[in-house]
């Protein structure tokens, strides 16, 4: 274990536009791309560039990360668990998400990139039960799909998803 | 974005297989590789708007390895109608998004209730077994009894038709050490658990499989003609598609149906009234009208304790009630094992937790007032009292799944008193020991002390 002068460590991150977050170490290496940036070209102090992320969406992923510093690496186990229920989102978690559309994509996409996994399944989650109940135009309008279905093979999709004495 | 260049698959191993034995690389196998994952991306990337038409929206672009991640998480009684989306969204969820359920799923056999045949079990020994719990172990492609040879790397593991489930948590053993004997007791529940055979009472509960929250009978179709069970393994083989699709079939129409009776009156409660009524709309719906005893049962069925609040005229006496025992008793296990299927795994450890601990009270309590009455004979030569504190307890069933909110709030708080008295206790007891150890002397045993008084 480092000694606890190390993990007070401070980073300093630049974000797409060009604005300076200074954070502890521990809390910024929530983010495997930088755990392993650190790792690699060792801390010299240099501001470390993250060019797809900006500096409104950085704040907020660090805030996700100070909560959740101390949590335990998740093990293959959790993760069969965690996939269990789209539902169970975490009180703190789920208030963090009170964002528009826009931010929570923007916060999915920066987890992505930044390779935090927990956060961007907590994103996920919030997605999917966000528009669990809307209509398939709905759900395209969300992710910009089109829809290629000919109108009979949507029919066919209709009839399969329910039991046929139902119509 | 650059999603279909560099998706977020699993590694190919393909070529690490040939190195494992088989029995290891049935567990390593996912039974798809990144080719399968790169198909489904490509699939739903394609379908995604790329030009300037789609400007109206202003939301930022997921690319489709994060869309197919939200797709995990949508709860199983909404996912169908994703279906409808767009091509990728049906192959995916048609594809690794079903294998993910069966990874979860649990199929759960249920003996019938604890009378007639199974009379000569102990309370005890009926809660041990009267559920047989199946889980996932693996694929196979035909109807065999043995393990899938060699994987096919023809197409993803989801291609296979029968999926095998086992138990692991010693059912069968639990059979072997039961007081009745083994041959009376295999062919009892062998009766009970055999898919295919026709129960005494149309709608009494057999199979029912688990996924999440979910928890319904195996629609009737499939446990007649596409599930068979092998005794001696205790395995299932399961034509794994058609049922997890009938459940999350019937569980979008219990949702759509709670969503259209919400604020009605009810009969039992609410959500109960409307998983009977999708439970007796499915199995009416297998009826045959041209069949003289589909037929019969049919309008049997007609005659059963109405929902929603209706009043009931006439119960059906019996044995003419026979479809209406076997929904109550069905209804007794589907509503606990959903309610158990709603809890996580903390919450289901605390209450079993909280029944070791209540049965180890009741047995100490039990020994005390056994030892007090026998002070109160020795002391006073009369015949035992019998009041103790035991009558003020009240009984409760085995399983502590099926105590309600303010039981366990009773129990909790009796069994917390218990243990905070718990040095109490054991100085009472040294006591009533001592003292009984002395009351217990017959009275000539200090006639040969030899004392002269």
């Amino acid at each position: 274990m480092a000694a606890t002068s190390a993990d007070a460590k401070k980073v300093t991150l630049t974000t797409s536009d060009n604005a300076d977050l200074t954070v502890e170490r521990e809390v910024a290496e929530r983010s495997i791309l930088i755990k392993n940036l650190l790792e690699d070209i060792g801390d010299n102090g240099d501001a470390i560039p993250i060019p797809n992320v900006n500096e409104a969406v950085m704040k907020k992923v660090l805030e996700w990360c100070e909560q959740h510093r101390k949590d335990p690496p998740a093990s293959q186990d959790d993760d069969a668990d965690s996939r269990k229920k789209s539902t169970d989102i975490d009180e703190w978690d789920q208030k963090f998400m009170q964002v528009d559309q826009e931010m929570l994509f923007e916060i999915i996409l920066a987890a992505n990139y930044l390779d935090i996994k927990a956060l961007l399944d907590v994103g996920c989650k919030t997605v999917a039960n966000m528009i669990k109940g809307k209509s398939p135009d709905e759900i395209r309008k969300t992710f910009n799909i089109q829809n290629d279905f000919t109108p009979e093979e949507e029919d066919q999709i209709r009839r399969e998803n329910e039991w046929a004495e139902d119509r | 974005m650059g999603s279909t260049q560099s998706p977020m698959a699993i590694d190919d191993h393909g070529d690490d297989d040939a190195l494992l034995p088989s029995y290891l690389a049935r567990h390593t196998a996912l039974g798809f590789d990144a080719d399968d994952i790169a198909a489904l991306i490509s699939s739903i990337d394609s379908s995604e708007i790329r030009t300037s038409q789609s400007s109206a929206s202003s939301l930022p672009h997921l690319p489709a390895e994060i869309v197919l991640h939200v797709l995990d998480y949508v709860p199983i009684n909404y996912v169908l109608e994703w279906r409808l989306v767009c091509r990728g969204f049906r192959d995916a969820i048609d594809g690794p998004v079903m294998y993910d359920y069966l990874q979860r799923a649990e199929l759960i056999g249920y003996i019938g209730p604890h009378l007639e045949t199974l009379e000569p079990l102990s309370e005890a020994e009926y809660e041990k077994l009267h559920l047989l719990r199946v889980r996932f172990l693996h694929m196979a492609d035909e109807r065999t009894w043995s393990p899938m040879e060699e994987p096919r790397r023809s197409g993803p593991k989801w291609a296979c038709n029968y999926a095998i489930f086992g138990n692991d948590n010693g059912w069968r053993h639990d059979m072997e050490q039961c007081m009745v004997p083994f041959a009376q007791l295999d062919e009892a529940i062998r009766f009970r658990l055999e898919p295919c055979a026709v129960e005494e009472y149309y709608g009494a509960l057999k199979w029912c499989v688990r996924l999440d929250e979910a928890v319904l009978d195996v629609e009737v179709m499939i446990q007649a003609r596409k599930m068979f069970v092998d005794f001696v393994f205790v395995e299932v083989h399961a034509y794994w598609k058609d049922l997890l699709f009938g459940l999350l079939k019937t569980e979008t129409m219990l949702r759509k149906k709670m969503d259209e009776k919400r604020g009605s009156a009810f009969t039992y409660s609410f959500s109960e009234d409307c998983l009977r009524a999708v439970r007796r709309q499915r199995f009416r719906s297998v009826l045959d009208p041209s069949d003289r005893s589909d037929r019969q049962l049919s309008w049997a069925m007609d005659l059963m304790h109405p929902l929603f609040g209706k009043i009931q005229y006439d119960r059906a006496s019996e044995p003419w009630d026979g479809l209406e025992r076997a929904e109550d008793d069905a209804m007794i296990i589907l509503m606990i094992l959903r309610r158990e299927a709603c809890m996580n795994a903390k919450e289901v450890a605390y209450l079993t937790q909280l029944a070791r601990d209540r049965a180890a009270m009741v047995e100490e309590l039990k020994a005390i007032s056994e030892l007090f009455s026998k002070w109160k004979k020795n002391l006073y030569s009369t015949k035992a009292f019998h009041s103790s504190f035991m009558e003020t307890m009240p009984t409760v069933a085995l399983n502590p799944l099926f105590w309600s909110d303010e039981i366990i709030r009773e129990e909790a708080e009796r069994v917390r008193k218990w243990q905070s008295q718990k040095r109490m206790i054991e100085q009472v007891v040294t006591l009533l020991e001592a003292s009984n150890e002395v009351l217990e002397l017959s009275e000539d045993a200090f006639d040969d002390v030899g004392s002269e008084v």
